[in-house]
């Protein structure tokens, strides 16, 4: 008797895919929709997409770092400054409505009313509050960096030609005058919490939908061709600011935001989805990839999520780092070097010890 | 007393300073230069800390000292060029077209803070010397190099606001760290900068392609004022 099921390949049964296999044996999570190679391509979400990144840098990858840091300062100190975290220094997007505001301020189609936060004797950018480990001495020099940044915002949404970005969260603080999303809820890292002007709203499956969709089609209105990758964070909640139990929570957010990213995966042909949520948290990984706070996930969670993506996108899974090449000297400095050798040289010529 | 000046290629006006006036300076005082090496060596780890010395380990280092303070030179104190010349995160601003305070075209501002963190990283070993040899007993003062001549090639890649921006917020940090740290500081003289900060031609260095080195005229200046101000200086270094 012939059924749909029997057409179905061995990765559609659980019996076939799942069962009496290892986890970690546990194969054919993901058929690319879209392909990375040869593409130019920009990062953003919440905090998992930063592992995201930093592999797709590391492995040939053509990743677009439209803020980069300056030559002088250390890799270990780029992310005290918000570099390379993502494609610019937006710092964490967790929410849908996060993102498309992103992208409308970044066109200068949306400029929210709190501009500044104050913040230990100086001042925050409420919409990247912790992008610097100090404020900001003066309104001035965050507004001038502002500016900066979204202008080389809108310059990696133009030429990217796929766009990472994980879903993180639904819970959103929100502006009562003018609804900004803010990453952080006001007064936790700058400004003042002030229930008359700041709001808290979890956001639903249709609101999440409709913040996307808006995304897609004026990131598509901007970029015609780009394509979107989504994924969703399998970190859980660190607090949830409803009434449920956090892990309650947690799974109301995760299950809304997986739930749209398949909607949007369904509906538009550019649009792909990659379950590192599902490799992660499957009841079957009996939670082997988080940490022992149960939250985090363990370098070696995010190593095998790269290695599935990997497998599936070509590129290598996280070689070990070359050496830093030396950093390249300017005309300039080569000259000056030149100078300050024939100054030694001249003045005390060769030196004995 | 006795004072070595060591440091980067500005003790080269230094050394033909006291050439100058070495037979004027007061009773008492004795100063000697000798370089360690070119300045960009200065952001490396150059030295080791042996405990009770700095052992030199830059081979280009070594070749004029083994070990600061030397065994050789009974200073009273050691009189640094090094903390205070800027060119080195300069170039690593102007040349990439990097900006503090203000955004310029085709640039790529950066905060206050980001640009402390990449004058510290220039310098962290040189004040980790200071610290080395004031652990050790050995009064430091730091000598302040020229600032800038009007035609230095930076001034030509960028307005010279925010060149200026730069040179003076890498100069204010340093003076800032070296204050508390009590290190004293022999500044530019006054008289030796125009009305706009700039360094006047009169002590740019005799080779016409050398917009950075200062001339034995400055040089001379500022040993006089060193051997003038050496024993409240060597106070305060205390």
């Amino acid at each position: 008797m012939s059924h749909p099921y029997r057409s179905q390949p061995p990765r559609a049964f659980w019996k076939k895919t799942v069962s009496h296999r290892h986890p970690m044996d546990v194969g054919d999570w993901y058929s690319p929709r879209i392909l990375f190679e040869g593409k130019s391509i920009a990062t953003a979400g919440s905090c998992f997409a930063q592992h995201i990144g930093r592999a797709l840098r590391g492995s040939g990858f053509d990743y677009i770092d439209a803020e980069p840091a300056p030559k002088g300062l250390p890799p270990e100190a780029h992310m005290d400054f918000g570099y390379g975290m993502y494609s610019a220094r937006y710092g964490n997007v967790y929410t849908s409505r996060q993102l498309l505001q992103l992208l409308r301020r970044a066109q200068g189609r949306f400029t929210p009313a709190e501009t500044a936060w104050p913040h230990r004797g100086g001042v925050v950018d409420p919409l990247r509050p912790t992008i610097e480990a100090e404020p900001f001495a003066s309104v001035a020099e965050l507004e001038m960096l502002r500016r900066d940044h979204l202008a080389r915002v809108l310059d990696m949404f133009e030429r990217a030609e796929v766009f990472v970005f994980t879903l993180g969260l639904t819970e959103a603080w929100l502006s009562a005058a003018d609804g900004t999303a803010f990453p952080l809820c006001p007064g936790t890292a700058g400004g003042t919490f002030d229930p008359a002007r700041h709001r808290f709203r979890n956001l639903s499956a249709a609101e999440v939908r409709a913040d996307m969709d808006a995304f897609l089609t004026e990131l598509r209105a901007l970029n015609p061709s780009v394509e979107v990758f989504l994924t969703v964070s399998p970190v859980p909640l660190m607090a949830t600011a409803t009434q449920a139990q956090v892990a309650v929570a947690s799974s109301y957010s995760k299950s809304v935001l997986r739930a749209v990213a398949g909607e949007l995966c369904d509906a538009h042909d550019f649009v792909d989805y990659f379950p590192s949520y599902e490799i992660i948290t499957q009841p079957f990984m009996q939670g082997y990839f988080f940490e022992p706070d149960r939250r985090e996930v363990s370098p070696h969670g995010v190593a095998h999520v790269m290695k599935t993506f990997f497998a599936a996108q070509g590129g290598a899974p996280m070689p070990a780092a070359p050496a830093p090449p030396e950093p390249e000297l300017s005309e300039a400095e080569r000259a000056e070097r030149v100078k300050c050798d024939e100054e030694l040289l001249a003045v005390f010529g060769e030196g004995e010890p | 007393m006795k004072i070595l000046i060591t440091g980067d290629s500005h003790t080269g006006a230094l050394s033909q300073g006291l050439a100058q006036v070495r037979d004027g300076l007061p009773g008492g005082i004795d100063i000697v230069v000798k370089p360690l090496g070119g300045g960009h060596i200065l952001p490396t780890p150059f030295f080791r800390d042996a405990g009770t010395y700095a052992q030199i380990v830059d081979p280009d280092y070594r070749r004029n000292f083994h070990r600061l303070p030397p065994h050789a030179i009974n200073a009273d104190m050691i009189a640094l060029s090094a903390p205070l010349w800027p060119m080195r995160v300069m170039h690593q601003m102007v040349w990439p077209r990097h900006s503090i305070d203000a955004a310029i075209p085709g640039g790529q501002p950066i905060s206050r803070a980001v640009f402390r963190r990449l004058v510290m990283e220039d310098q962290g070993q040189v004040l980790a010397l200071c610290a080395l040899l004031q652990r050790v007993g050995m009064p430091v003062l730091a000598v302040s190099p020229p600032v800038m001549f009007r035609d230095h090639a930076t001034l030509r890649q960028m307005a010279p606001e925010h060149v200026r921006a730069m040179f003076d917020g890498y100069r204010a940090i340093m003076l800032e760290e070296l204050a508390a740290r009590h290190i004293p500081v022999l500044d530019v003289p006054p008289d030796c900068v125009d009305a706009d900060g700039f360094m006047r031609p009169e002590y740019r260095h005799e080779n016409p392609e050398d917009e950075h080195h200062a001339n034995a005229a400055f040089g001379a200046l500022m040993i006089r004022q060193l051997a003038a101000l050496a024993p409240s200086l060597l106070a305060r270094a205390h």
